[in-house]
């Protein structure tokens, strides 16, 4: 078959390499990217192992079709067993990365054991080289790409690399390539640190062969069109992702100050819009690989020591995270922001962290002579920001205790307090965004049930906001769902189908945005089966592709079955989201929260929509209709 | 000012839809005001490209 | 009249989707190695240029052939290259001053930019538009209306209340 990408099972220990196809039935089964890396963790994941030791995995899944034919064709999935949740790791990066290891032969790396001095893999042209990475370990992500690049003289080099974070086996280090892209959330820089691999270097110039080039030519530019006539694509190609902050804000759907409130308490909300940053920042925008959305901003910091510096950024994510606890400005949290793109640190888990402990300092549940004399009020975030974010890079002081993530920082206070379980907002040990979820069962639900821990990109049900029609609902998601993001109706249905469509995403490799995500006039099934055919020779209908999803989600819950136990239990929002509603917010806001018995019966249908009995956990016929009854099978 | 800004004209560019009550709102070119007609939310308005989107609301949450 | 694609770098973003379509609608492969255009980027400045031929009127490639392969498209007015006179002698390549003719190392023979036989696929694929296929004469309008207005924009700004 055409897109001929191979897995690569590097042995880190022995340093051994290698090869192997990937063979059809796999392909029928779980397709590639983040399907077939669920496969490959299952399958080569020491049961019960340590993350931080050689048993654990890392898997890097480009998607099917990364580096393709089709719109926006740039994804790349991280994986392995989480640091910071005992569960799976699993993050989606973008950019250039992924694309290039695609063109120098390769779909995924399975990289096992653990070297005793730091290496970095050189991937190029079918041929893969553990190299000794002594000159990098120590130096940031931006430095680490420079210096390869110059190394051999070629700066096309693609490079995925970890920063001090990471080296310092810090849970929330993450896998960074380019000014900002990042494998962000669950500990992949971590387990990297623990395997002492500083970086992936890839250059490839194999090519990727279409099956039908004019076909996918001619197709693309349709769905091109298609997607630029949307209004959200001119949206997102202005604003990027922090388009979405002006109408959150304005309903009071986000969240400051951990939770406590919902109405902007730092100052005027106004210098924290995206309009605000377009007048004193942007360069302009740049793109992911094929992609004509063009959703990233550009920028340069302007003060503090590395003023003058040129980033990539922000997104929705940096506001509702670094805008969260205390800065009220863009220089503020442009300097945040670019600070943990250069260390390596999850911005999304580092500022959730950070939010939580000042609640705690703001109870006196913690003081100075927990927080190693650092005033820890919402009012010094800015002059503690970048104090905070050394200290967690280090792994060091306080800093130590944050880049621990939720799990940590509720093991280490609880001593302090009974409470501090109630302050820390997480599911599964993954911190939650700032974002108002409580009101709205959709989000709940999905970001309760989501296999990576709290997270709302692994079904983003954000469909019940555009006041669409109810029939137009029911024909999408195959049955009854209410158009009001306050009501349950139908909600377990509606985001069990954004799980399952946004696995098929990421096992396809064209980007999450580019979808229901957003609109649903933007590609689905019926688009990606074309992608598939043209590019790849091979025919999906869309049930088959469902179905893969399917699997999918199911592979991803066994596992975390599996190493951690999860099961219903770990599948409900924190406490707070039941307990207290908002002071402030339009009508459908203010003053909700979760109803607990309307959660779950929710969670009930959920479950039985899955196939996974009632305390969540996958039924025997689920498994042996999706295949997954002879796993581990070790075809690959 | 920055450069890459898309040049097409969308359908709907001017049509944005209440937060609070979902009424469609149709938004007069320039405007850098609106009040929605049925519950009477009064929101900024911001310009992107020629394309309305909601900046913020008016009275921001008054205790 | 001739028309040429004009290239405005300030619009790229740096996507590649010309490098992509144009090895592939010519060389049947997705290889930014096999693209006649090439992006030039300098990534921790946010920088990108395209850079491609441009199909000189007193060219290089063309005076330089010791076979007379290459030759001028009366239609198109760009540069072809005749590969049954071609002996892969590589001076067009050392002789460009843009570096616009490359080597296919997999067809193991020169190739340039041929406007894709007068539907330039790179200019299809463009969605930003940095680049377009235009009429000789007016090349320069675009970058003339972009100027203009910048300077609406600043002087509406400046008489805002």
């Amino acid at each position: 078959m055409p897109l001929t990408g191979k897995v690569a099972i590097v042995d880190l220990t022995k340093g051994e390499i290698t090869k192997i196809s990937i063979p059809e039935k796999l392909r029928r089964l779980y397709l590639g990217g983040r399907g077939l890396q669920a496969y490959l963790i299952y399958n080569h994941l020491k049961p019960g192992a340590d993350p931080l030791s050689p048993d654990n995995v890392l898997v890097v899944s480009a998607g099917v079709l990364t580096g393709a034919m089709a719109p926006a064709a740039a994804r790349t999935q991280w994986g392995g067993k989480s640091p910071i949740t005992g569960a799976i790791a699993s993050s989606n990066m973008g950019g250039y990365f992924g694309p290039e290891l695609k063109f120098a032969g390769f779909e995924h790396l399975v990289i096992k054991g653990a070297s005793k001095k730091p290496v970095y893999l050189w991937v190029n042209d079918g041929e893969i080289e553990i190299r000794d990475a002594s000159h990098l370990w120590g130096k940031d992500t931006f430095e680490t790409q420079q210096m390869i690049r110059e190394e051999y003289g070629d700066e096309d080099i693609k490079i995925a690399c970890i920063g001090i974070a990471g080296e310092n086996l810090v849970k929330l280090a993450n896998f960074r390539t380019g000014p900002k892209d990042a494998a962000g959330r669950t500990g992949t820089g971590c387990i990297a640190g623990s395997k002492k691999l500083k970086a992936i270097a890839v250059r490839g110039r194999l090519g990727l062969r279409p099956a039908h080039p004019q076909r996918a030519l001619e197709y693309s530019k349709e769905a091109f069109d298609k997607i630029m006539m949307t209004k959200v694509a001119k949206a997102m190609g202005v604003d990027g992702t922090s388009f979405i902050w002006n109408v959150t804000n304005s309903s009071g759907l986000l969240e400051w100050m951990n939770g406590q409130t919902n109405r902007f308490p730092f100052g005027d909300w106004h210098d924290m819009t995206i309009e605000r940053f377009h007048e004193e920042y942007s360069l302009g925008v740049a793109a992911c690989f094929n992609c004509s959305v063009h959703c990233r901003h550009q920028f340069r910091l302007k003060e503090g020591p590395r003023a003058g510096e040129f980033g990539e950024g922000p997104e929705y994510n940096t506001q509702t995270a670094f805008g969260t606890f205390g800065l009220n400005n863009w220089e503020d949290m442009l300097q945040g922001w670019h600070l943990a793109n250069v260390y390596g640190i999850d911005t999304t888990g580092w500022c959730n962290a950070v939010r939580g402990v000042m609640e705690l300092y703001q109870r006196g549940i913690i003081d100075k002579k927990v927080t190693g004399g650092l005033d820890l009020s919402w009012s010094n975030a800015k002059e503690i920001t970048p104090k905070l974010m050394e200290l967690t890079a280090k792994n060091e002081g306080i800093g130590a205790i944050i880049g621990q993530g939720p799990l940590g920082i509720i093991s280490e206070f609880s001593k302090y307090s009974d409470k501090v379980g109630y302050y820390i907002q997480h599911c599964k040990g993954l911190g939650k965004l700032g974002n108002v979820d409580r009101v709205q069962p959709s989000f709940s639900l999905g970001i309760a049930t989501s296999t990576r821990g709290a997270d709302h990109l692994r079904s983003r049900p954000a469909l019940d906001h555009y006041n669409l029609p109810e029939d137009v609902l029911e024909k999408l998601y195959g049955g009854k769902v209410s158009g009001d993001y306050t009501s349950y109706e139908g909600k377990a249905r509606m985001v069990r189908w954004h799980e399952l469509t946004y696995a098929v995403v990421d096992c396809v490799g064209t980007c999450k945005f580019q979808t229901v995500f957003f609109s649903p006039h933007l590609p689905a099934y019926e688009e990606w089966s074309k992608y598939l055919l043209y590019n790849t020779g091979l025919e999906f209908t869309t049930e088959e592709l469902f179905e893969i999803g399917e699997r999918v989600y199911t592979l991803e819950k066994m596992i975390n079955y599996r190493e951690a136990g999860h099961a219903r239990k770990d599948d409900y929002p924190p406490e707070r989201s039941f307990k207290e509603g908002h002071k402030y917010g339009l009508e459908p806001v203010k003053g909700r929260h979760l109803d607990r018995k309307k959660y779950d019966k929710m969670l009930d249908e959920y479950y039985e929509l899955h196939g996974w009995d009632n305390n969540g956990v996958p039924a025997p016929e689920t498994l042996k209709k999706l295949e997954l009854a002879k796993e581990p099978s070790h075809i690959v | 000012m920055f450069k890459a800004l898309p040049a097409r004209k969308q359908p709907r560019d001017r049509v944005l839809r209440c937060l609070n009550c979902f009424t469609r709102m149709d938004i007069p070119p320039r405007a850098d005001r609106y009040t929605c007609t049925k519950c009477k939310t009064e929101y900024e308005i911001a310009w992107r490209a020629g394309q309305a989107k909601i900046l913020g609301l008016v009275d921001y949450f008054k205790d | 009249m001739q028309k040429v694609i004009t290239v405005d770098y300030e619009k790229c973003t740096g996507c590649r989707l010309c490098e992509t379509v144009c090895s592939l609608y010519n060389e049947g492969v997705i290889n930014s190695e096999l693209s006649r255009i090439k992006m030039i980027r300098w990534e921790w400045d946010g920088l990108q240029i395209p850079t491609l031929c441009q199909q000189c009127d007193v060219a290089a490639c063309m005076a330089v052939c010791p076979k007379d392969a290459i030759y001028r498209d009366k239609e198109l007015g760009c540069m072809k290259i005749d590969y049954r006179k071609c002996i892969g002698c590589k001076l067009c390549m050392h002789y460009c001053p843009f570096g616009a003719i490359s080597y296919n190392f997999e067809k193991k023979r020169v190739m340039k930019c041929e406007l894709c036989g007068g539907d330039p696929m790179c200019v299809k694929f463009c969605e930003t538009k940095a680049l377009q296929y235009v009429d000789v004469s007016a090349a320069a309008i675009p970058k003339k209306r972009d100027l203009a207005e910048k300077v609406l924009m600043e002087v509406s700004a400046s008489e805002a209340p």
